[in-house]
């Protein structure tokens, strides 16, 4: 089976420009937990995804969650949160961006995931241009 | 590539019931049969192409529980969404059938979601990349509140600066000021209010009037609905070359909602397969009359409309 086949047909996108606020809303509203950054030909340039924020809050949350009991002051994330609202996405993106292309297999689109511990796969069509998403619940799509 | 814009989406829930008791007889009515499935003019046209096997991305704004309702109806579709959240919740729309009166069901439409600010600059975004990769752009269905009576008209005038093909398939206003820009295909809503450009088209003749002034803005082909009281209204359709009405026969209706927009569908798909104006009408009133005659809005058996064909007349006027 092809990719296209399995993707969530979803181009949900945001471009460089929009702010960490807007982002914040967008995944809140639609339940996806990153979004690709696209140029204004829905090509992808980035990724961003909930823990890129938090990591930006936050820096070291990941890192003192391994092996204390952490307990972060509200008040201190609440700041920092309100600093970063209007600061655009490309500041806290992942610039290089796995993608796969709709006419790729399946297997290779799950072997990606895997071995790269991605959530979500976008997924360009042959111009290169968003086409869709891979989440790891469509490729369990397959064992239906 | 068709893009197809929805500003008001909506879970259409049907309800078939034996018939409408009125409140002194009980207070409870018990449905036969039920439906829900995503709805709105874009949507319902997105959802017959994709049947008949032609791509589409759908637009617009949803929001809430129902929101997500519209996206996963047409996700499992395998249709493409790009659609903008706001706040509130998507409409439902409840549709009331009774036995034996089919053709004209109880419809209540809820207004929906207030589309705020951010949400219409995010959809601006996106339409504009939409552009770049679509062909033709179809705008249907009411607007949403917050959207002002010049928001068709905006999307037209960016679309026609990319060279899509657009068609405009609403009422009221917006259908008033958008239709100035003459879209290459215009199909006036009149279920609500029965005037376009300030004229009367109830009757078969005021609806000939007004879609010849149509034809003046530009548009290429226009179609106008008309008798709405009949169990499929006649489509007339008007182009340089010749204006034809189409009527369907031996009708039983089943769920008439969506009638118009299997109709848009069907004509359109045939048209960007290269056929001509009255080859499209027909297969067009066809698909129309199949999702009539069906409990879905839209016709997932090709030969359902095949079949149709034969109960379709064309007259020439």
């Amino acid at each position: 089976m092809k990719v296209k086949h399995i993707m969530l047909r979803e181009l949900a996108a945001i471009e460089v420009d929009t702010t960490i606020e807007e982002f914040i809303y967008i995944v809140r509203k639609s339940g996806l937990s990153s979004l690709p950054v696209v140029d204004e030909g829905d090509r992808i340039l980035g990724i961003i995804s909930e823990r890129d924020v938090i990591g930006a809050v936050l820096p070291d949350y990941h890192e003192t969650l391994q092996g204390t009991p952490f307990s972060p002051n509200p008040d201190e994330l609440t700041r920092k949160l309100a600093e970063l609202q209007q600061e655009p996405v490309q500041n806290y993106m992942t610039s290089s961006v796995t993608t796969v292309q709709e006419s790729a297999d399946d297997l290779y689109a799950a072997s990606l995931m895997f071995d790269q511990n991605l959530k979500l796969l976008p997924v360009v069509n042959e111009e290169g241009r968003l086409a869709g998403l891979v989440r790891r619940i469509d490729l369990l799509k397959l064992l239906r | 590539m068709i893009v197809t814009i929805t500003p008001n989406p909506a879970i259409d829930q049907f309800y078939w019931v034996d018939e409408i008791l009125s409140p002194e007889t009980a207070l409870l009515t018990r449905a036969n049969h039920t439906l829900s499935s995503a709805g709105g003019k874009g949507i319902n046209v997105s959802m017959q192409l994709n049947y008949l096997g032609m791509e589409t991305t759908t637009m617009g704004f949803i929001a809430g529980y129902m929101g997500h309702a519209v996206e996963h109806s047409l996700h499992e579709r395998n249709i493409t969404t790009n659609f903008v959240w706001t706040d509130g919740e998507t409409r439902a729309n409840v549709i009331v059938i009774a036995d034996g009166k089919e053709v004209s069901p109880i419809e209540v439409n809820a207004t929906g979601p207030q589309v705020s600010d951010m949400a219409l600059h995010r959809f601006q975004k996106r339409y504009q990349n939409a552009l770049l990769r679509c062909d033709y752009v179809m705008c249907g269905g009411s607007l949403a509140p917050g959207l002002d009576i010049d928001f068709y008209k905006r999307l037209l005038e960016k679309a026609h600066q990319k060279d899509a093909k657009t068609m405009l398939y609403a009422s009221g206003d917006e259908f008033n000021h958008a239709c100035e820009l003459g879209p290459w295909m215009s199909k006036p809503d009149v279920r609500e209010r029965s005037e376009v450009l300030g004229k009367p088209i109830g009757t078969k003749d005021q609806a000939y009037e007004v879609g010849q002034e149509l034809l003046k803005t530009g548009s290429e082909i226009v179609i106008m609905a008309h008798s709405l009281t009949q169990p499929l209204a006649d489509q007339m359709v008007f182009t340089k070359e010749g204006i034809w009405n189409y009527k369907a026969n031996e009708i039983e209706t089943v769920n008439r909602v969506g009638a118009g927009d299997t109709f848009t569908a069907g004509m359109l798909f045939k048209l960007l397969k290269g056929s001509d104006v009255t080859t499209a009408s027909r297969f067009g009133m066809a698909a129309s009359l199949a999702s009539t005659e069906a409990k879905q809005t839209t016709v997932a058996n090709r030969n359902a409309i095949e079949q149709a064909l034969q109960r379709v007349e064309e007259e020439a006027l």
